[in-house]
């Protein structure tokens, strides 16, 4: 059986992948780098090898980039379940209308509303050290008429 | 694979209304036993039905199983989040549980609790409250022999954080008690035409209160609504459901029932599980 520490430590790193996600909704790039550790990976999957870095530099690149080019960008939280002790999956649903090219895809408008998933690993300090970012690339380039 | 055993003898599985004041709270509370003879091997199981609940166990332990969990020991008193994957129990010896099940929001509404923590976990009642507090509940339950004196030791121990919090239902409860009440079957953009607040602000709010997102929260309740209608059936007409449960297509349909409930529509109801076939379904009974 689980004790009553590990039960108490899942509930609480569930927050900082809240939170984090919270932030993202209001395009504060800073905020949710502040519930990361500053030598944390990340791995947005579905780019590949290109998609593999730091939170710091690559994360914070992606994310500053899609809200540039996305500026109405939003999320919702479906679901967040602890796998075990250290990670969290979240669901998410992300959505924007796109205003200038992003990456290889030039602007037409468009707007996309996908599913992500969003694996948060966590270390003892809670600071997020590892995020997997998971979604239907080729969707996401339909939708956006690419 | 453990196959569904047939039981000759009694079990009884009772629910119980709650009073006035509590029902925009609570659903109802469950009393489940084991008849005259311990169970050997039994195999339960349930989709996601969209509520949380508090639940003691005063018979032998069991254990839950699920996407997430492998073979979890489930504590003998404890919270129960929002499930988002189907789950089995497997039980030996003497069942005697006993439980009170929350409307979506009323579990944060009267315990101001973060529900969203929740979702997936079975957390041990001794997180949450005095210790003291739980083992005299569970000692009384354990004591109490009658489904409704135990039905009404649960709306005590509710009752008692009722009057001490005075708790009234918001727009997240009422919001949420209509997804419910239709069953799912309805468009987020519907709930926004009675609450004045943006779509992201009431989002976040029933995602604290409820433990998932609206949309999502209402996708499961329809998959709650349809395996209820299935429940106990051999065969059905699958075309007839769908349409009436408002799924656009048969793809998306069992895309849905697969994401919930692990199994294609067929396979679901050729193995699943449920209590239904150990016991009649349960008419809900009032409590005074």
């Amino acid at each position: 059986m689980e004790t009553l520490v590990q039960q108490q430590r899942k509930l609480s790193l569930k927050n900082a992948c809240v939170e984090f996600m919270f932030a993202y909704q209001q395009r504060n790039v800073d905020k949710m780098l502040s519930f990361c550790d500053e030598k944390g990976t990340v791995d947005f999957q579905s780019l590949g090898e290109a998609g593999k870095g730091k939170i710091y530099e690559l994360g914070k690149g992606i994310w500053s980039a899609l809200i540039d080019c996305f500026p109405d960008i939003d999320n919702t939280l479906d679901a967040a379940v602890a796998e075990d002790e250290e990670t969290v999956r979240c669901q998410v649903v992300i959505r924007g209308t796109q205003k200038k090219d992003f990456a290889d895809i030039p602007n037409k408008g468009l707007r996309f509303d996908r599913d992500h998933i969003f694996i948060f690993h966590l270390n003892d300090k809670n600071k997020i050290d590892d995020i997997r970012i998971s979604w239907n690339h080729e969707d996401f380039k339909r939708q956006l008429g690419s | 694979m453990s196959k569904l055993r047939v039981y000759s003898f009694p079990m009884i599985y009772q629910k119980f209304h709650p009073c006035k004041i509590l029902e925009p709270f609570i659903e109802c509370y469950f009393v489940w036993q084991s008849g005259d003879q311990p169970v050997i091997d039994l195999v339960v199981e349930s989709p996601p039905n969209g509520f949380c609940s508090i639940v003691f166990n005063a018979g032998d332990l069991y254990f839950l199983q699920n996407k997430k969990y492998d073979k979890l020991e489930v504590p003998v008193a404890f919270v129960s989040g929002q499930s988002i994957y189907s789950y089995k129990l497997f039980l030996n010896g003497n069942i005697s549980i006993a439980g009170i099940v929350f409307k979506p929001a009323g579990l944060a509404t009267i315990y101001d609790l973060p529900i969203h923590e929740y979702t997936e976990e079975r957390i041990d009642l001794k997180n949450l409250f005095p210790h003291s507090l739980v083992d005299k509940y569970s000692s009384t339950l354990a004591t109490e022999q009658e489904p409704k004196q135990k039905a009404q030791v649960l709306e005590d121990f509710v009752m008692k954080q009722f009057e001490a919090a005075k708790p009234e239902p918001d727009y997240i409860d009422h919001a949420a008690n209509l997804i419910v009440e239709k069953n799912g079957l309805l468009h987020v953009n519907e709930l926004m035409e009675t609450v004045y607040m943006s779509r992201r602000n009431f989002e976040r709010r029933f995602l604290k209160k409820v433990g998932l997102s609206p949309k999502y929260y209402a996708r499961i309740r329809r998959i709650s609504y349809l395996t209820n209608m299935i429940a106990g059936k051999k065969k059905v007409d699958w075309a007839k459901i769908f349409s009436e449960c408002e799924y656009y297509d048969q793809s998306h349909f069992i895309k849905d029932f697969l994401e919930f409930t692990g199994r294609t529509p067929q396979q679901y109801l050729e193995e699943n599980k449920e209590l239904v076939h150990l016991v009649d379904k349960p008419k809900e009974q009032p409590l005074d």
